[in-house]
Parts: structure tokens; C-alpha cells; sequence
């Protein structure tokens, strides 16, 4: 039960009487007590005459996934099963990371109908978004007194990673098919493999003609080549405390995520299989043996609830992870961060294991800010963060170092620079031949 | 408010609605009904207990209350009197104890009469025995005035104005007075004075004998000492006190406790009798049991059918002055402000009740990436580490040196120095000492330090790619070690003169390149 505002403003109105006649015949008391008693007997009667908000049915009617920064509406379908018109406000009790536009919404309905009450929502949070109650407050004919209940109606939408790092997409795939082209015409040897033969055409190189089928068809054949296929890529994603950190107001772990979509994009339009791995203590998402375009759903439908654990990564176990998804020689890329030698321990001690068998390129997000640092030296406060952030660069390229001598690549980037970084050395990797 | 009607209802699916997370009354009723009976219970105990004690006498603590039971109340004699039939009212306003007076004055004059006899009887035996003019004046005023209220007025805090004296004074024909005040004593009983502190101790220890002819003083014999005393108007300590008891003005001294003066004095001048009592401790509850303390108490206020005990108060004290505030103020006032918290009771409840309970969401911890750089600056700034801050300053700037010069990573300071000084054509020293061998003894010192690394850097960067892609271009001379002419200083201090090793990206000396700067 609840009273509204006009109730309040119907209990103000009593200055009048109580005035006036108090002035008058001095019976302000009296006055009180009657227009207190008639206010009263006011809101009872319309608290009777409210309908029930307990008899109303509910249905959503949801999209069950959004990307990130995209608005969707959700529906709520209200029947009024009751006996009398129902008048009111109506809360839809999303969660406040689902960013509804408008929580409350005036309804009326006739008893025995049904309305639609659009919510709109423009989640601004990965990761499973829910709604478990909706709240009616029903108000009398006369507005003054209302009745008011909860329903449990739950629902739920996905949030996916945005993947902006889609706009990277077309670029990087141009340049695959630059290298599938001058690969295809003449390069023949690490990172290829055989096509097929085709008539010689004038400029192809003489040395890739292959004389015995010549000597078949009787015309001049070449062979041509086309970048391996069928490679594979594994991703592991670090899951661990160091990825919770923001930089550039987003969590290292949603740079890793857009990162790995976009790699995963690349590399399952190169003919290449993907198989993801978002681990610090224990598997948080995986997806293994997707191809093509349920690779990219699967990924993003897998990563959306994953979030940073407090929790220090297990990197002894990596190893036996990646032996658990492949056997083959594959590329391992390990999104994680580096940022100390003291941190980088575990990531070093484990390094060896893998680039025995596999190619390893370790991906870190890199703080633009201590960049930006280290060239303002205007007073001492900025000469000292000058300072800090270039001890903070001189760790980076220590560890960095390490894992070179260890024999695995390293990528480092801003937020927005580290996906496009990745992919383009997943394509040099793949040019050079060393998937 | 988007809500649009949508086409028609489909079959509802059931009666009711959706299940509901709020109780309903009922469920609500049931699940909170111990609270709500304990509640109750306590509401309706204290109603109870309120009702109860209401009409119980409520006790006070005040000095000869008829309701207090403590040392230094009455309740004692007012229950002997009671029980001897006489009507013990007490009274706190002039007004009561008028209306009283009118009350005992009209009610019949039977109705104690029986009572009366036992205190009547002794008081009427007391003055048969006595013969004289004392006999004469307590029986002159005792015989007819058995329905004549006695008024008993004790006031310590002299509440009472003195204007209403007079008032007092006619209102009963036998008077009491327990340590009255010299205006008291003046208004009621001119021919009484006050005559000081008893001589002997005031604590009730010592006793005084009556030594006059007053019935009730004889009666009981002798009292204790305590209060204080009064002697008769115009009578000299100096004057004969052989005969205490009669003087010729109708006014009677008993209890002498010194040089004239005396605990009990009464006057009956006229139709009025007036007893000034100055030992007031012999009517309470502690002290009447002692001597012939309750004697002289009954005879003293069991004269008639009805006893006023009248005690001013606060109540008696008229105001004057302007008239105070609540006297200005109209009468709508007050519920006026009980109505306004009313609607201010109620707009909390419009705007504070909730529509629905709380969403509780978890949320992530927000943690800054340069957190750990941040922190680290501002360690190096308390403890003033301007040696390790300019380490770092410097280990970084010859690492972009190196970089810019296309030296490999692993080259050696000595060589980056000396590649710097040929590309900048300045002295090895002067390099060497931005880059290594100046100690920064003082904040400024680092300050200077940071900025000519900052200076060297973007010297080098504009010798080697033409452009400062730092910001706004300054000038490399703002280098002090460029001043020091790069011819004189021939390396003294660094490696012996070396002439730097031709490098493919700057010249030893291009003054080309610094032309360009």
C-alpha cells in the first residue's frame, strides 16, 4: 500500500478549513480531526476500489542476445484477469547494468484486456543481464491510495562482446588474399603446399612449370601453390586477476576478447581451426571444433559471461591444456599481460614447454597513459611519474626480452591497437610459414 | 508511456496473475503474528498499567505532604486525622482552598459529628479543665466552630503573593500557619513576629515543655525543638517572661526555647483564631511519634469536622508583564502545525516507498591499469629518490637513443654516447654528463636533468629523421652543455678522444643537420 501525491496534496488542502473556521468560530481542532477522518475514509474507499495487481498476467517476449552498445526493446505483455480496470504505474526491474532508458510506465487497462509495454534497453555491461521481478502499483479511481505487489516474472539477454575490432576485419582479410594470390603464382616452399596445375600464362615463373605434366598434356603446366590450410590456432585467454585491470576504461579482459574474435575471424577465413580457451584456475569459457560462421557465434556466446577472477593464473597447467585441445604443431596465443618479471614468473617458467612444440605469441595491452608519461616533465610530480612509467616501460621490455630469448613472439598494444597487432602477426606468422 | 493496445486478449492463461514475490495481507498477517500479539500485548499492558496507577493517589516528595510517606511527609497525621473522622483536603491554589471552604461550609454539619467527638470531646475536656482567659479564647472559638474548617497553610517557598494575604486571612476562622515568613506573618498575623533560630539545638534533639495554658499545648505536654520561633509583637526580649502564657492581648506563647521565643504562638483576636506553629517537624512522619509531638499536632489541626491543608504552589503566583507568546497566538495555530507533519508524514511516504525491492547486481571491481605507475611515482616522490628516478630517466633516453641511432639493443652506454655527441656535434663529456655522470643533489637539479634528456632526445630525433616528432619543436640549444663550445671540449673525461665511428645515419659533425634545427 502506498499513498500518492495527490493524497498529500488533498491532506494540505486542510490549512483552509482549519484556518478559516479556526479564525472564525475557534474550532480548529475539531477541524483537524474531521479533515483528517474524511482524508482517511477517502483513501479507504479507493484503496478498496483499486484493482488487484496480483492478477495480472505477465509474458516477456525477449531477444535472447544483444552486442554490447547496441539498444534492444524488450516487451511485457500485462493481462488484467481481474474484475476491474486496472490504473497505475508499472516497474520493470532490470538490473541496472541492462541500462533501461525508462524503469516506470503509466498503464491502464480495461479488465480482461491486455497491453504492451516496450522497455527499451541499452546494456552497458558484458555478460548475462536479468530481470526477476516486475512491480505494479495500482491506484484507485480517485488516485489517492494505491495497492502495490511484486510479480515474479523472470527474464534474461545476453550481452556479447562488441567486437569493434570488426572494422579490422576487411583489411586483414584483403591482405590474406594478397598473400593467397602471390603465394598461389609463385612462391613455392615454407608455408605452402601443392593446389593444383594449371596452363602457363606469360610471367609466371618457369621454375614452378612441372615438365612431366607437360610432357602429359602436351602443353606447357605449372604448378601452383597456396598457403597452408588446415593449421591450427589455439587461444588462451589469462582469466586472472592482472586481466581485471582497466586501461583506457576497458578491462584487459575484454581487449583480449576482441582480440580473439577478430584472430578467430582471420584465421577460420584462412582455412584455419580455432579453438579458444578462457582459463585461469580452471576452464572459464571453451570452444573447440568450430568452423565458419558458428566459430563467431559460438566465441562470442561462450566469452560474453566470463569475467576477470581474483584469481593468479596457472600457467604450469597451460601445457597440458593446450596438449588436451591439439597434438599438432599449432600457434598458441597466449593473451595475457606483461608487466614485471616478478609477475611474468609463472608465464616464463611455462613459456619453454610450449614453444617446444608449438609457435607462441604472448599478446599484452600496453597503458597508452605511461606512454603519454613519460614525456611530461613539466614539474616534479611529472618527473617522478616520468620516471615511474619509465621503470614500468624498462620491466615491459625486460619480460618482453625473456620471452623472446624463450622463442615466443610478443605483441604489445593499446586497447585499440592490440587486436589489429595480433592479427597482423598471425599473418606474418602465416607469410613467413611458420604455422 | 509506451504502452499500446494490442489486438485481442488471448485466452488468459490462468484466473490469477503471475506469482507474486509480495505476501499478501494474510500471508503477511501470518508470518509476523508473534510481533504483532507482542506488540499488541505491550500496547494494551501499558494502557492497563496507565489506568491502574492513574487512580492511585500519585505521592509526592514534598516536606509535609499528606501524600508522602517519606520522613519529611504527613501522610501519618492525615490518616490519624482521617481515621478520627476529620476530612483532611489538601490543597495547592488559593482558589481550591477557597472552593474548599465554601464545600465544607455548605456540606451538613453532621456528618462528622460522631467522628468528632473523639478529638471534639478531648479538645472540649482539655478546656473545661482549664480555667482562665486561655480556657476562654480556644474554647470561645472551639464551641461553635465545630463545623468550621480549619486551614493549615505551609509555605516554604513563599509562593504566595503578598496581596492575597488578606484573602487568606478571611478565609477560615482557625488558621494554621507552619513557618511563615515575616510578610506572611505580617499580612496574616500583625501581632506575631518572627523571632530567629531556637536557641538550642534545631535538630529535634532537645525538648522544650509547653509552659501555657493552650489546651493543645498542655496536652501534649512538651514538643521538639526544630524550624524556628516567634515571639509576640512589640514584646521585648528584655520584658518580663515570668508568665509566658498569659498576656493581656489575647495572644498565647508556649514551647519557650530561649530568650522570648517560642515555637508556638496563637492569637484568637475576634472570631479568628491564628496559630503560628515555628517547630513544623513536629507534623511529620518522622518526628510526630516523639514527645508530645502528635498531641500538640491533633489538638492543634483536630479542632473541627475539616482540615484544608493548604500547600501554595506555583499555581498561586500571578504573572504580570507583557502577555506571553501562546497567549498571542491564535488558536489554529497548533493544529495547523500538527497538520502540516501529517501531510509531511504522508509526502515521505509518496516519495519514499519503493516501487519494487531493490535490484542487487554484482559489479566488477574497477582497477586502473597505471595504478602500480602511479604509486610508484609518488613512492619516489616522498622518499625523494631523485637518483633512481634519474636512473630511469636515463636508462630509458639511451634506450631510444640507441634506438634512433640504429645501434643494436645490447650496445654499450659508451657507445651510444659517443654516437649521440658526433650526431649532435657536441662534446662526448657534455653528453656523458646528461647521461651518466651527474648526480642530482637537489630536486631542481633533477628537474634540470630530466629536461636537457628530454632535450637530447629531441636533438638526436631531429638530426637523425629531420622531424621532432615530439611536441612543439624546441630548441636543442636550450641544452646548457651545447654552450660549451663542442670544439674545446675534446672529451676529457670519457673515452680518449675516439673519433666516432662513421654511422650510417649521422655524421660526426653535419653542421648541415644543426642548420636545419
Amino acid at each position: 500500500m502506498t499513498v500518492s501525491g495527490r493524497f498529500v496534496l488533498l491532506l494540505a488542502l486542510g490549512v483552509v478549513p482549519v484556518v478559516v473556521l479556526g479564525q472564525a468560530y475557534d474550532i480548529a481542532g475539531a477541524v483537524l480531526g474531521w479533515w483528517l477522518v474524511l482524508c482517511v475514509l477517502l483513501g479507504i474507499a479507493d484503496l478498496c476500489l483499486a484493482a488487484s495487481p496480483r492478477r495480472l498476467g505477465i509474458e516477456r517476449v525477449l531477444p535472447a542476445r544483444v552486442r554490447l552498445g547496441e539498444a534492444i526493446v524488450a516487451e511485457l505483455y500485462l493481462t488484467n484477469n481481474g474484475r476491474r480496470a486496472l490504473r497505475g504505474v508499472v516497474r520493470d526491474a532490470w538490473q541496472p547494468s541492462a541500462g533501461a532508458v525508462q524503469a516506470r510506465f503509466g498503464v491502464r487497462i480495461p479488465a480482461g484486456e491486455r497491453r504492451l509495454v516496450s522497455v527499451e534497453l541499452r546494456p552497458f555491461r558484458r555478460g548475462e543481464r536479468r530481470v526477476q521481478l516486475t512491480s505494479i502499483r495500482s491506484f484507485g479511481p480517485l488516485g489517492l491510495w494505491a495497492r502495490q505487489a511484486s510479480l515474479v516474472a523472470p527474464g534474461r539477454i545476453r550481452v556479447l562482446p562488441p567486437f569493434a575490432s570488426r572494422k579490422h576485419l576487411p583489411s586483414r582479410l584483403a591482405r590474406l588474399r594478397e598473400l593467397d594470390g602471390r603465394t598461389s603464382v609463385m612462391i613455392r616452399g615454407q608455408g605452402t603446399e601443392f593446389d593444383s596445375l594449371r596452363e602457363y600464362v606469360r610471367g609466371d615463373d618457369v621454375r614452378s612449370i612441372d615438365w612431366r605434366a607437360t610432357a602429359r598434356r602436351e602443353e606447357v603446366v605449372v604448378r601452383t601453390w597456396r598457403p597452408e590450410r588446415d593449421r591450427r590456432v589455439v587461444i588462451i585467454i589469462d582469466t586472472g586477476r592482472t586481466s581485471a585491470a582497466r586501461i583506457d576504461d576497458e578491462p584487459r579482459l575484454d581487449t583480449a576478447f576482441e582480440a580473439t574474435l577478430l584472430l578467430a575471424a582471420l584465421a577460420s577465413a584462412a582455412g584455419d581451426r580455432v579453438d579458444v580457451l578462457a582459463y585461469d584456475r580452471r576452464a572459464r569459457a571453451r570452444v573447440q571444433g568450430a568452423t565458419g560462421p558458428a566459430l563467431l557465434s559460438q566465441l562470442v556466446d561462450a566469452l560474453a559471461p566470463v569475467e576477470p577472477e581474483l584469481l593468479e593464473m596457472d600457467w604450469s597447467s597451460i601445457a597440458a591444456q593446450v596438449r588436451q585441445i591439439t597434438n599438432q604443431r599449432s600457434l598458441v596465443v597466449l593473451l595475457t599481460s606483461i608487466e614485471t618479471p616478478g609477475s611474468s614468473q609463472g608465464l616464463l617458467a611455462a613459456l619453454p614447454q610450449l614453444t617446444r612444440r608449438h609457435t607462441v605469441m604472448v599478446a599484452s595491452v600496453t597503458d597508452p597513459a605511461t606512454f603519454a608519461a613519460v614525456s611530461v616533465r613539466d614539474d616534479r610530480t611529472s618527473t617522478y611519474l616520468a620516471a615511474a612509467a619509465e621503470r614500468a616501460l624498462l620491466d615491459v621490455s625486460r619480460v618482453s626480452a625473456a620471452v623472446r630469448q624463450l622463442g615466443a613472439e610478443v605483441v604489445t598494444g593499446a586497447p585499440a591497437d592490440l587486436p589489429p597487432a595480433v592479427a597482423d602477426a598471425y599473418l606474418a606468422l602465416k607469410a613467413a610459414g611458420r604455422l | 508511456m509506451s504502452a499500446a493496445p494490442i489486438a485481442p486478449a488471448p485466452p488468459s492463461t490462468g484466473e490469477l496473475g503471475a506469482p507474486s514475490a509480495t505476501p499478501t495481507t494474510r500471508a503477511f498477517v501470518k508470518r509476523w503474528s508473534f510481533w504483532i500479539a507482542a506488540g499488541a500485548f505491550v500496547i494494551v499492558a501499558s494502557i492497563v498499567l496507565l489506568l491502574v496507577r492513574g487512580t492511585t493517589e500519585a505521592s509526592d516528595d514534598a516536606p509535609l505532604s499528606i501524600t508522602s510517606p517519606a520522613p519529611s511527609g504527613s501522610k501519618a497525621l492525615a490518616e490519624v486525622l482521617r481515621q478520627q473522622g476529620v476530612t483532611v483536603t489538601a490543597v495547592s491554589t488559593l482558589d481550591d482552598a477557597e472552593a474548599a471552604v465554601a464545600a465544607a461550609a455548605s456540606a451538613p454539619a453532621g456528618t462528622g459529628s460522631g467522628a468528632t467527638s473523639g478529638l471534639g470531646q478531648r479538645g472540649k475536656q482539655a478546656a473545661a479543665d482549664t480555667s482562665g482567659a486561655a480556657g476562654a479564647s480556644t474554647g470561645g472559638a472551639n464551641e461553635p466552630a465545630a463545623d468550621v474548617p480549619t486551614l493549615l497553610i505551609f509555605d516554604p517557598d513563599q509562593y504566595l503573593p503578598g496581596d492575597r494575604y488578606a484573602q487568606v486571612k478571611g478565609l477560615a476562622a482557625r488558621l494554621v500557619l507552619v513557618q511563615p515568613d515575616v510578610f506572611e506573618l505580617e499580612g496574616i498575623a500583625p501581632s506575631i513576629s518572627a523571632a530567629g533560630a531556637p536557641d538550642g539545638p534545631a535538630d529535634n534533639t532537645a525538648t522544650v515543655a509547653a509552659g501555657c495554658s493552650l489546651p493543645a499545648a498542655e496536652a501534649a505536654g512538651s514538643i521538639t525543638v526544630s524550624g524556628t520561633t516567634y515571639r509576640q509583637t512589640g514584646a521585648a526580649s528584655g520584658t518580663d517572661t515570668s508568665t509566658p502564657g498569659a498576656t493581656q492581648t489575647g495572644i498565647t506563647s508556649c514551647f519557650a526555647s530561649g530568650d522570648d521565643a517560642y515555637s508556638l504562638v496563637s492569637s484568637s483576636g475576634g472570631a479568628q483564631q491564628v496559630s503560628v506553629l515555628g517547630a513544623a517537624d513536629v507534623l511529620n512522619n518522622e518526628q510526630i511519634v516523639n514527645a508530645g509531638n502528635a498531641a500538640l499536632a491533633l489538638g492543634l489541626l483536630g479542632h473541627s469536622t475539616t482540615l484544608i491543608w493548604y500547600t501554595p504552589s506555583t499555581a498561586d503566583v500571578v504573572a504580570n508583564g507583557p502577555p506571553s507568546l501562546g497567549a498571542l497566538t491564535p488558536g489554529w495555530v497548533t493544529p495547523l502545525i500538527l497538520l502540516l507533519v501529517v501531510v509531511f508524514i504522508a509526502a515521505a511516504v509518496w516519495r519514499g516507498r519503493r516501487l519494487g525491492p531493490v535490484v542487487v547486481e554484482n559489479l566488477p571491481v574497477i582497477v586502473r591499469g597505471n595504478e602500480t605507475v602511479l604509486g610508484r611515482a609518488r613512492l619516489y616522490a616522498r622518499s625523494g629518490a631523485r637518483l633512481r628516478a634519474a636512473d630511469a630517466l636515463r636508462i630509458g633516453a639511451s634506450g631510444r637513443l640507441a634506438r634512433m641511432l640504429g645501434l643494436p639493443r645490447t650496445a654499450p652506454l659508451d657507445d651510444i654516447i659517443l654516437q649521440t655527441s658526433a650526431a649532435l656535434g657536441i662534446a662526448p663529456a657534455a653528453v656523458a654528463d646528461v647521461l651518466v655522470n651527474r648526480l642530482p643533489r637537489s630536486e631542481a637539479d633533477l628537474l634540470e636533468l630530466s629536461t636537457q634528456l628530454a632535450d637530447l632526445e629531441r636533438a638526436v630525433r631531429l638530426s637523425v629523421y629531420g622531424t621532432p616528432a615530439a611536441p612543439p619543436a624546441r630548441q636543442p640549444t636550450a641544452l646548457p652543455a651545447l654552450s660549451g663550445s663542442p670544439t674545446t671540449a675534446a672529451a676529457p673525461s670519457v673515452q680518449p678522444a675516439a673519433p666516432p665511428a662513421p654511422q650510417p645515419t649521422a655524421s660526426p659533425n653535419d653542421p648541415s643537420t644543426k642548420d636545419e634545427s
